[in-house]
């Protein structure tokens, strides 16, 4: 009965076309987004030139990276704080409390699963699609674009991975965005708020309204996959 | 002038030397083919020939200038030379941007790229699929896709590693067909690394044979001089007292001849005689096994490794060999 009441909440609040719930997931969305692509800029690249470089301590570098993918939300939550706040280095930025500072918080969340799942994706990368295109006159330039092109799947998926962590993750929001109703309001801490109000269905019914978004961005990978795929 | 000049190459990998060469030239427009056992250094010596491996020692001259191992040097000489792996792969994209690869980063306009495109995919019989997602290419269609590819940009030199050695009966024949047109053509240096002996003999009349990582010497197998008689109205050629040979269409005197290694049946015999004597080597090639029978001079005879175990045969064991007609060639008056 809870999880069709449950459900019942999540269409109520899709399709009443809540204006309060239609700014909470704009919210979300609008964070999530800019700090999924701010971390595709930084991590992809990086990603991408680990992979394909042969260096010394290159191995200490991915496993840095993979370490990283552990990094607990309170942790970055604390450490952009202390950048942010009135106090900290940054603090003249005034963003604190803000969807500037849960952005930032976030990129550095997932830039290292962009990047450690980059690096995996060109590692798998068969060598002779190198070797093809070095054989057929590709500058260096041109067997990097071969490689990214071979991994491109791979790393939209560490897109997807990302962008998943980031909508559903409540320790930067909370921490840094503070909750703020109308301002930095998110799924995730809209629902933490309903919890502790004891309105168990609602937030359950926002939980729904956000595997529904993830849904529709994994439909749309798909099919971008089917379409390149013929 | 030669197109490829190697002086004392020599390549070492974790203190073995898979490859030494005090000196090989390769002539302009002909066309070699590269044989040897598995590990003779064939595909390192591939890697040398198309630019993607530095010789750890020794200097190679392409056209007559010294090779510079660095990369703004090598991608002018790798335009030159195009290399077809035994397993090439399809870039995720169709057929006609696979071939198309080589041009487009050549900066060749659409209309005339798609122009050559046809005509590589022509060539190799593969027109229709042009617009098919190359991944999804059986492994005959993509050797042959992977040869358009490669022939598409007009290289100086082709090299193959092993195209025919995982493809079936059909899609063989129409790759030795494309490599025929092109030795023909003259315009191409072929470089074809096979197992296949007989398939190296129709197509390429020079012949690199590497053994450890060492050129050797070697005139092509089963070439014999010998003298053309008649017994019983069938033209026989006396190479030694035990060995004879049917020949068809040979006058009789001093002839040389040449038999196809894959057109000899083995047979048991129970004693020496004509065509019989003990079974002196077997080696496995690739897929095929080489073997040779002292007939008082050595007889090189090749058959699928599923033939060889069929007949049970080793080493020692006597053996008659039935020679065709139809797979020996007569030269006569040498």
């Amino acid at each position: 009965m809870f999880f069709l009441d449950s459900l019942g909440a999540a269409f109520q609040l899709l399709f009443g076309f809540d204006r309060e719930l239609l700014h909470i997931v704009g919210v979300s969305l609008n964070v999530s987004l800019w700090s999924t692509l701010a971390a595709c800029v930084i991590g992809v690249p990086a990603g991408f030139l680990i992979g394909i470089a042969s260096f010394r301590g290159k191995q200490a570098v991915i496993t840095f990276f993979n370490t990283m993918l552990a990094l607990p939300t309170v942790v970055i939550g604390l450490l952009v704080y202390s950048l942010l706040s009135r106090r900290g280095v940054l603090g003249h930025l005034g963003w604190l409390y803000s969807q500037k500072a849960m952005i930032v918080g976030q990129i550095i969340l997932i830039t290292p699963i962009i990047v450690a799942f980059t690096i995996a994706a060109v590692g798998r990368i068969d060598d002779r699609y190198r070797r093809t295109a070095l054989t057929l006159g590709a500058s260096s330039w041109q067997v990097a674009l071969v490689v990214l092109r071979e991994a491109r799947f791979s790393i939209m998926a560490a897109i997807v991975a990302a962008f998943g962590r980031v909508i559903s993750e409540i320790g930067i929001s909370m921490m840094l965005g503070g909750n703020a109703r109308g301002f930095t309001r998110t799924m995730t801490t809209a629902m933490a708020l309903e919890y502790d109000k004891g309105e168990f269905v609602l937030a359950l019914g926002l939980g729904i309204v956000l595997l529904a978004i993830s849904l529709v961005v994994n439909v749309l990978l798909g099919y971008v996959q089917g379409r390149t795929q013929r | 002038m030669s197109l490829f000049e190697l002086r004392d190459v020599r390549m070492v990998f974790d203190g073995r030397v898979v490859l030494d060469l005090p000196r090989l030239e390769i002539g302009q427009g002909l066309a070699y083919s590269l044989q040897g056992p598995n590990g003779a250094g064939k595909s390192t010596l591939l890697g040398i020939l198309s630019f993607l491996n530095a010789p750890h020692q020794g200097d190679v001259f392409f056209l007559g200038e010294p090779v510079v191992w660095k990369e703004s040097f090598l991608r002018p000489l790798r335009r030159q030379v195009a290399l077809v792996e035994q397993h090439p792969v399809m870039f995720s994209r169709s057929v006609r941007e696979n071939v198309g690869y080589g041009l487009a980063i050549r900066g060749v306009p659409r209309a005339e790229r798609d122009k050559k495109v046809d005509e590589a995919l022509e060539l190799v019989g593969l027109a229709h699929l042009a617009e098919v997602y190359a991944p999804r290419l059986s492994g005959g269609e993509t050797q042959r896709v992977a040869i358009a590819r490669a022939l598409a940009n007009s290289p100086k030199v082709l090299l193959l590693d092993e195209p025919t050695a995982s493809v079936d009966t059909q899609n063989r024949v129409v790759i030795e067909q494309v490599v025929a047109e092109l030795r023909d053509r003259g315009e191409t240096t072929i470089v074809l690394c096979t197992h296949n002996r007989s398939q190296a003999w129709a197509l390429c009349p020079h012949v690199i044979f590497l053994e450890d990582g060492k050129l050797v010497h070697r005139s092509r197998a089963n070439s014999y001089a010998g003298i053309m008689g008649v017994t019983d109205g069938q033209g026989v050629c006396r190479i030694a007292e035990n060995f004879r040979v049917p020949v068809n269409g040979c006058e009789p005197g001093r002839v040389r001849i040449s038999i196809d290694p894959e057109g000899v049946r083995l047979l048991w015999a129970d004693a020496p005689g004509v065509n019989s004597g003990p079974l002196a080597k077997i080696r496995l090639e690739g897929d095929t096994v080489a073997l040779s029978v002292n007939l008082g001079r050595p007889l090189d005879v090749q058959m699928s490794l599923a033939d060889f175990r069929a007949t049970g045969l080793a080493v020692g064991d006597m053996v008659r060999a039935e020679i065709s007609p139809e797979a020996v060639d007569c030269h006569p008056g040498n």
